[in-house]
């Protein structure tokens, strides 16, 4: 009992969740028209030819044409053996075409997590630490700067000063430079950037206010009569108490972020990743491509507030998890 | 210590903590003295608002500052406290000054467990290991009344009791061996069963480390258990001072009266004490207390708080009555009223 069957039991249904995401998607893929079929009708009608045997026979080449649990089974099925059916404009797996994306979307994602991570707290800690000095309303002013501003937007400025007019960062993004090169960090220099800027506003404000609340609190002018140094303080008892509220904030919204915002960063700055990949799916009308995308985001969502419940455990443990 | 005999443990001069507030400048304490000896208990005793705790939390500055800002001379051993920088202050606090503070609920800190708390303590001001300090914990977490104490060490917070929190507070205070414990309503929290089982513990952790104790209360009951000498303060200013028998056998200022009448059995049990705390950010002229006082006289309202009239070589008293001749029995009663108002004592003592 206790920790470990309720780490059982919430990824038990991390699975139930996706499966159900599964089948919603399933049931709005099936629903809808085929883009495929439907030009394979024009098609035909273009050439002279029958549109309605032209339709069936497409229908018959993507399976269409079996009952509808049947087509439900096969496609569970290949979702949870990693068959996620075939990109028609990429002529290639789905999964293949979304590890190739994942490269890229990586290589910028770790680092942007990884900064607003450590900095988001440390900078609403420093606010709070001078709450209501210009320091303060600095890096407030700063948060609500990135927060306000859409991403994609700010991108296409940075772009245009650094860019076009200045000429330090190349335009176009390069795949062809090594991962962990100069001029890949170059080129992955503003993405971040933006994407940084873009939720360090939310994660500082929390961090600022929940911390002002612990700045005052007995336990800490307890510390303080102890002896213990300022900084240890900031460090060790104030910010560890803050870091609880605070792990809902950043999980979920570093994954509003990566699922939304990084795929207009990718747009703009022509990154090849995931964001891109299910941008161009979109135009092209590549269901296949589109479903196992989501899919993809589905899971990293799934599994990131599974993560931040796990991680509430070792952060407060008045949190007691016997009874759940 | 290097400190020459008949130096106080503690002196505290002119103390006065003034707060920057929107209302304009709140000054809590206005200009109080006291001395505590080696081993002596201090009470400093008043209604909640009278800045006795801020008093108690401005010997080694843990007033928050802004907006608080601290004067006057704190003399600790002979070293001049109030002139000490951050590290010297940091260096005394938890290791010869020590604190325990009202609310035990959130004293500690809910995320590290209590041996870790208390570990902390140490190792701040000593290079012990870890092994060496978790020892010295147990040790005292025995000594102050948790039952199995090594396993208790590695319990958090919120799986002890309020009592058991202040007990373990008090380890903490006491685990560096301290020459000055400053202990702010340690058991104004706790229910009176362990109120008492608290004092008893102090007052034995008194005699067994022989330390100085600052102690802040608004319960003239604790006082009688556990002081030598009180400080009766009352608006941010000191109204009357004495070992603990004479204020309590008599008490020369009509606040100090009011208080005890406030006792179970006294006059004023049920009904306190008419009026309240002046506004500390526009104090009265003359005696703090004197638009509540039943005794006031014009002259009351005039100047600022009276000097303290010195009645005997400890106690003393800040009450015009007291100066240019006029009549203090007016407050203490005659002989014969004292014998009637005087709680638990309807027709004189055994000593008449």
């Amino acid at each position: 009992m206790g920790l470990g069957w309720y780490i059982t039991r919430r990824v038990a249904w991390a699975f139930v969740v996706t499966f159900v995401i599964v089948s919603i998607t399933w049931g709005l893929l099936a629903a809808s028209p085929d883009p495929q079929v439907s030009q394979a009708a024009t098609q035909a009608a273009l050439q002279g030819g029958n549109p309605a045997e032209a339709q069936e026979r497409a229908r018959e080449l993507r399976g269409l044409d079996a009952p509808l649990y049947q087509r439900y089974i096969d496609y569970v099925t290949g979702v949870y053996t990693l068959d996620w059916g075939w990109s028609q404009t990429r002529n290639q797996p789905v999964t293949e075409a979304i590890l190739d994306a994942l490269y890229y979307t990586i290589q910028y994602s770790i680092p942007w997590t990884v900064l607003v991570v450590l900095l988001g707290p440390l900078v609403g800690l420093y606010s709070s630490a001078n709450q209501y000095s210009w320091k303060d309303h600095a890096a407030t002013g700063f948060a609500f700067f990135g927060y306000a501003i859409p991403n994609f937007f700010f991108g296409i400025i940075l772009l245009l000063i650094f860019g076009v007019q200045l000429g330090w960062i190349p335009v176009i993004y390069n795949t062809d430079v090594p991962v962990f090169s100069v001029a890949n960090a170059i080129q992955l220099a503003m993405p971040v950037f933006v994407l940084v800027t873009g939720s360090i506003g939310a994660v500082m404000r929390v961090s600022r206010n929940e911390s002002s609340e612990f700045m005052q609190a007995d336990f800490v002018k307890t510390a303080k009569a102890k002896g213990v140094s300022q900084l240890r303080i900031y460090g060790r008892h104030v910010l560890r108490p803050t870091m609880v509220p605070l792990s809902t904030t950043i999980v979920g919204y570093l994954l509003f972020l990566f699922v939304g915002s990084s795929l207009l960063v990718e747009v703009v700055f022509s990154i090849p990743g995931l964001g891109r990949l299910l941008y161009r799916a979109i135009i092209a009308q590549d269901t296949s491509v589109v479903l196992g995308t989501t899919l993809f985001f589905t899971f990293v969502a799934t599994v990131g507030n599974l993560i931040q419940d796990l991680v509430y455990t070792v952060l407060d443990p008045r949190i007691n998890f016997d009874d759940r | 210590m290097s400190t020459e005999p008949g130096t106080p443990l503690l002196s505290v001069e002119n103390l006065t903590t003034t707060f920057d507030t929107d209302a304009g400048e709140l000054v809590a304490v206005d200009g109080i003295d006291f001395e505590v000896q080696e081993g002596q208990t201090v009470c400093i005793v008043g209604e909640s608002g009278s800045g006795k705790t801020v008093a108690s939390e401005s010997i080694t500055q843990l007033v928050p500052s802004p907006p608080g800002s601290i004067d006057g001379t704190v003399r600790f051993e002979g070293r001049e406290v109030s002139a000490m920088s951050e590290s010297e202050l940091r260096e005394i606090r938890g290791s010869a000054v020590s604190h325990v503070f009202q609310n035990p609920q959130d004293a500690l800190n809910h995320c590290y467990t209590v041996g870790w708390q208390i570990v902390e303590a140490i190792q701040v001001h000593e290079d012990v290991s870890k092994a060496a300090a978790r020892e010295r914990a147990v040790d005292l977490l025995d000594r102050v009344g948790i039952a199995n104490a090594a396993t208790r060490f590695d319990d958090y917070p919120h799986e002890f009791s309020g009592g058991q929190k202040q007990r373990v507070m008090i380890a903490m205070a006491l685990v560096t061996n301290p020459d000055l414990l400053i202990a702010d309503e340690p058991t104004t929290a706790l229910d009176v069963t362990v109120q008492a089982q608290i004092l008893s513990l102090l007052d034995d952790l008194q005699e067994e480390y022989g330390m100085g104790i600052v102690f802040v209360t608004h319960d003239l009951g604790v006082v009688a258990q556990i002081a030598d000498y009180v400080v009766v303060m009352y608006a941010g200013k000191v109204m009357e001072r004495g070992d603990v028998y004479e204020v309590f056998e008599e008490p020369a200022h009509p606040y100090t009266r009011a208080l005890m009448d406030c006792l179970p059995g006294g006059e004023r049990a049920a009904g306190g004490i008419g009026g309240t705390l002046p506004d500390p950010t526009d104090p009265p002229d003359g005696c703090r207390f004197a638009p509540r006082c039943e005794y006031a006289v014009e002259e009351c309202s005039r100047g600022t708080q009276p000097e303290e009239a010195r009645l005997s070589d400890s106690h003393s008293v800040s009450c015009v009555y007291y100066h240019g001749g006029r009549d203090a029995s007016v407050i203490t009663g005659g002989a014969d009223a004292e014998e009637g108002r005087r709680p638990g004592s309807p027709g004189g003592t055994a000593d008449d």
